[in-house]
């Protein structure tokens, strides 16, 4: 006997997380929750694992990681921790003794610079800002020890040790305080001759905390949201002066900002994340928030910690188009939780992953030369991330997404007031798990039961499969799986989840079966 | 979890049936139990929504004993005082019983030309009290001496005798906040309700730390049982749902639900129900004091016209009739005579179930075979209730299932029979008692 009632197929892995809108007004498809998921191919995944890169902490919690490459050849991983010590990593995974000790505590706005190289015959360098802690430091080519910068200008000193650097127009950018210095273009380490400095507003905002080069432009960020820029037009660098962009809003944490496709993305110090495209397109800072465009700024508001954005991190993986920015949650000391926005739909869509402890986030190269993001985590080590296993190192991790209150009216106006016969529920998936994907499943908002859908695919022997002991090799075919939906009610809710070690899911839709009732008062629940 | 075992496994089912989740989150797990015992009564009863021509006695609904009602003989002694206008009288020997309820009537009064055969209800006496009033003023002319009869017909249908046995001997309880479990014992044997009472309240009182009474309320029907806290008990309550006798709990004797009740520090324990509540009663009355006789039901108004009270007489009774019935299974009936001696009457009914609990120790009445009954007809009411097409099919299953009890019900009483459902056109082919051989009347016959 058929089915008698309506079948609403709700595809997922198009829409992230939104939570701006009234209940009335969310599409079908958007979720009001999600951890550690990401959409792709139009599929709704449990987000990659890591791989522990080093199997011994380091001594410390790392806050800042650089892949070092002193030349075309050899590939160094770079490492500080928060006990002011540097590591460095030859690739055996096995960072050693440290290289450098006695920075001070240091935090994630530690910034490294890659510089030198300024003729043929001088080495590659890199820059270490201690976030004005120590002075700046310097790893000449592939050298195994850290030094002080050798020519730093004169009031570099204890209290006055640039925070952030940055190269442009091939100098060396420090600043410290509110003063920019520019090196010799000759020598970046050189701020004592034929060097730049120039004030910037002084007396204006705080000290300066971040700099950031975007479409051949150099930005700076001052405390207490001031964004200026460096006019850099004129021929004669002696011309060159700083201009202001904004006073209302500025950057978060010294490595709160990257560049994403055509876009500067920076997080800002009122918790949500700016895009400087948009704000210089249309001179407009509100129309620049980029949480606020995907209709989820009140879910990041509601689900972080501001104690946590001083020390954010922002970084753009350019393979899987997705930015990433490191938020802490409630009553942590650490930061924990990556907003990743992912720009493979039509709009950028946000996913939040609570996974691990992200202090800081860098880009690798793999072997095939691809950058691949890694994050050092506050218990001393380095994650490889996008990582196949799902294991966050060697920790299962729940992946978890929740559709909206759905009452169906995106079918049929009517079925909004009409109470419904909860039937079936189907998922179809892509098999690539052992594990089960859960379903908790809200009626009113009241929880009503747990259903359970098997990930891994049919084993019964099909014709023109290859059957070894009883699994098929695998497949990239969908797959639906039916369980009974119990309950009577207006609006559903679905709340998938596993988190089980290595278990995954891919799903691409889900089917709701229902009969629709009449206009009922709702039964006390 | 059993299957159409225990109640709880029936609202399991039914909540499965109509949709709905079997966890306890569902808005009508409530509402699956109550579904539950409306079937239970309609079907323990007799007449249902889902086949009105099935309404048939059940074997299986039949109260374990039959009620024992003790029929009293006439009170004559003595005479009796009368002022015309007034509704007091006076016995001149005071009955040692009660006569509130009876009837009496002026036999000889010398100042009524034509006798008295007026007859009154006695509204008020106690017993051994001379005093008594009835229900009206004394319409005959006043007098004392006057010679009275003053006899019983109407009789509230409540079990003179209650049975323990290895079935019901049991009380599980506990007299601490923690509901540690208690037992009592009851003694196997034949009680009075208000003996019952008693030794249920001495038997609880051994493991326990206080001292249990117990009495039995006449007028309402139900056992009280106290704790007097005494003795470090902190509380007090039964375990019906939770306790380990299930199967031989006595509390079901005396009224009480298969609830775990709450812990009380307070309140006496009464029962939930009254005892011996009839729900239906299904056989003529048995009379054991001569040969083959029965007392068969007719109705009110053939009662009246057959068996005037102004002419009513001594002697077995040969009919009765349903005078009054409450919802709690209180029933009333009046017989067309009084005996001369005390005779004991046997009626088979079936009783007013107790609410089925969502629980392992609530049982249904109807067999597990006919399961279906239960399950699809409450779903059923569910589905209604949600307006799910599947109410009407559940209905017919439902409706179905009792017609097959039915059939299987009369199937097995036509094995099990001789001549049970057939024509059977000599009289010589069915059973006959031997009769023995009487002569004459008694003054207990006809």
């Amino acid at each position: 006997m058929a089915f008698s009632g309506l079948q609403v197929t709700i595809p997922l892995g198009r829409m992230g997380v939104v939570s701006d809108l009234a209940p009335t007004d969310v599409p079908p498809g958007s979720l009001i929750y999600a951890n550690n998921i990401v959409l792709f191919n139009g599929t709704v995944q449990k987000a990659p694992g890591t791989l522990l890169y080093n199997t011994i902490p380091l001594s410390s919690g790392i806050v800042a990681l650089f892949d070092w490459w002193p030349d075309t050849v050899r590939q160094r991983l770079i490492a500080v921790t928060a006990d002011g010590s540097v590591y460095r990593d030859t690739g055996g995974r096995a960072f050693g003794t440290a290289i450098k000790t006695g920075l001070g505590m240091l935090t994630p706005n530690c910034i490294f610079c890659s510089g030198g190289g300024e003729t043929s015959s001088r080495p590659k360098k890199l820059f270490l800002f201690t976030y004005g802690s120590k002075q700046v430091q310097v790893l000449e080519g592939d050298g195994i020890t850290l030094r002080d910068i050798q020519q730093p200008a004169a009031d570099w000193a204890v209290g006055n040790y640039p925070k952030v650097g940055i190269v442009h127009r091939s100098r060396l950018w420090a600043f410290a305080g509110q003063q920019s210095y520019a090196s010799d273009t000759g020598d970046h380490e050189n701020f004592t001759s034929t060097f730049l400095t120039d004030p910037i507003y002084p007396g204006e905002g705080g000290d300066i905390k971040g700099a950031f080069v975007y479409k051949g432009r150099l930005f700076v960020f001052k405390d207490e949201g001031f964004v200026y820029f460096l006019d850099d037009t004129d021929f004669d660098a002696d011309n060159w002066n700083w201009k202001k962009l904004a006073s209302n809003f500025g950057l978060s944490g010294s490595n709160a900002v990257c560049e994403a496709l055509n876009d500067m993305l920076a997080g800002n110090t009122s918790g949500t994340v700016t895009s400087y495209a948009a704000v210089q397109a249309f001179g407009d800072i509100a129309a620049g928030d980029i949480f606020k465009t995907m209709q989820c700024e009140s879910y990041v508001r509601e689900n972080t910690s501001r104690a946590g954005l001083t020390e954010q991190h922002a970084l753009y993986y350019p393979e899987k188009k997705q930015a990433f920015f490191t938020y802490r949650t409630s009553y942590r000391t650490a930061n924990d939780l990556i907003f990743c926005i992912d720009y493979n739909g039509q709009q950028p869509r946000l996913l939040p992953c609570v996974k691990g402890s992200p202090q800081c986030l860098a880009l690798r190269k793999d072997v095939n030369k691809i950058l691949r993001p890694m994050y050092g985590s506050a218990d001393g080590f380095v994650h490889l991330m996008d990582y196949e296993d799902r294991l966050e190192g060697t920790v299962s991790y729940t992946g978890a997404f929740q559709t909206d209150h759905m009452d169906f009216r995106f079918v049929d106006m009517a079925l909004a007031n009409k109470q419904k016969n909860f039937t079936f529920l189907s998922v179809t998936y892509v098999p690539e798990s052992s594990g089960n994907l859960l379903c908790d499943y809200y009626i009113d908002g009241k929880y009503i039961d747990t259903l359970s859908f098997p990930m891994v695919q049919y084993t019964e022997t099909e014709l023109n499969t290859f059957l070894l002991n009883t699994s098929r090799l695998g497949q990239n075919a969908q797959e639906t799986f039916y369980r009974p939906l119990a309950g009577f009610g207006r609006t559903l809710s679905l709340y998938f989840y596993n988190a089980g070690a290595n278990e995954s899911f891919q799903v691409a839709s889900i089917t709701v079966g229902f009969k629709p009732a009449g206009e009922q008062a709702q039964k006390n629940t | 979890m059993s299957q159409f075992r225990t109640t709880a496994d029936y609202v399991t089912a039914v909540l499965r049936r109509a949709g709905e989740p079997t966890n306890g989150n569902s808005s009508f797990t409530d509402d699956a139990l109550t579904y539950l015992n409306k079937l239970h009564h309609i079907v323990l009863a007799g007449g249902s929504v889902f086949n009105t021509d099935v309404d048939d006695t059940w074997t299986w609904a039949r109260a374990r004993f039959p009620l024992i009602l003790e029929l009293l003989p006439a009170v004559t002694d003595g005479s009796v005082s009368l002022t015309q206008g007034s509704q007091s009288g006076t016995f001149s020997v005071a009955p040692t019983q009660s006569v509130q309820g009876w009837h009496i009537q002026a036999k000889s009064n010398p100042n009524t030309l034509s006798g008295d055969r007026e007859y009154y209800k006695i509204i008020q006496h106690t017993a051994n009290s001379t005093a008594f009033q009835i229900d009206s003023q004394y319409v005959g002319g006043t007098g004392s001496g006057i010679i009275y009869n003053c006899f019983k017909l109407d009789y509230e249908l409540v079990p003179s005798y209650l049975y323990v046995d290895s079935t019901n001997d049991k009380i599980n309880f506990f007299d601490l906040a923690v509901q540690t479990q208690l037992t009592a014992t009851l003694t196997h044997g034949s009680y009075t309700p208000a003996e019952l009472a008693t030794h249920a309240a001495a038997r609880i009182t051994i493991p326990s730390a206080a001292t249990w009474t117990g009495s039995y309320d006449d007028t309402t029907r139900k056992f009280t049982l106290t704790s007097d806290l005494s003795g470090g008990a902190t509380r007090q309550g039964f375990l019906g749902a939770s306790g380990t006798d299930q199967g031989r709990s006595a509390l079901a004797l005396l009224g009480f639900d298969d609830l775990d009740t709450a812990a009380s520090n307070t309140a006496a324990l009464t029962s939930a129900y009254i005892l011996g509540g009839i729900s239906r009663l299904i056989e003529p009355v048995r009379v054991f004091r001569t040969w083959d006789s029965t007392v068969d039901c007719v109705d009110n108004i053939k009662m009246a016209e057959e068996y005037p009270l102004t002419d009513t007489r001594m002697g077995l009774p040969t009919k009765f009739a349903r005078m009054w019935e409450d919802g709690a299974g209180r029933i009333v009936v009046r017989f067309n005579k009084y005996p001369q001696y005390l005779t004991k009457l046997e009626f088979e009914y079936v009783g007013i179930p107790r609410d089925l609990q969502n629980n392992a120790a609530s049982l249904p009445l109807i067999p597990r075979k006919y399961s279906d009954l239960l399950e699809y007809g409450a779903a059923s009411f569910i589905s209604m209730d949600k307006e799910d097409d599947k109410a009407v099919a559940f209905a017919q299953l439902a409706g179905k299932q009792l017609e097959a009890m039915q059939r299987n019900n009369r199937a097995e009483l036509y094995k099990a029979g001789k001549n049970f459902g057939e024509m059977v056109p000599r009289l010589d082919m069915t059973y006959n008692r031997r009769q023995r051989l009487r002569y004459g009347y008694t003054a207990d016959t006809d």
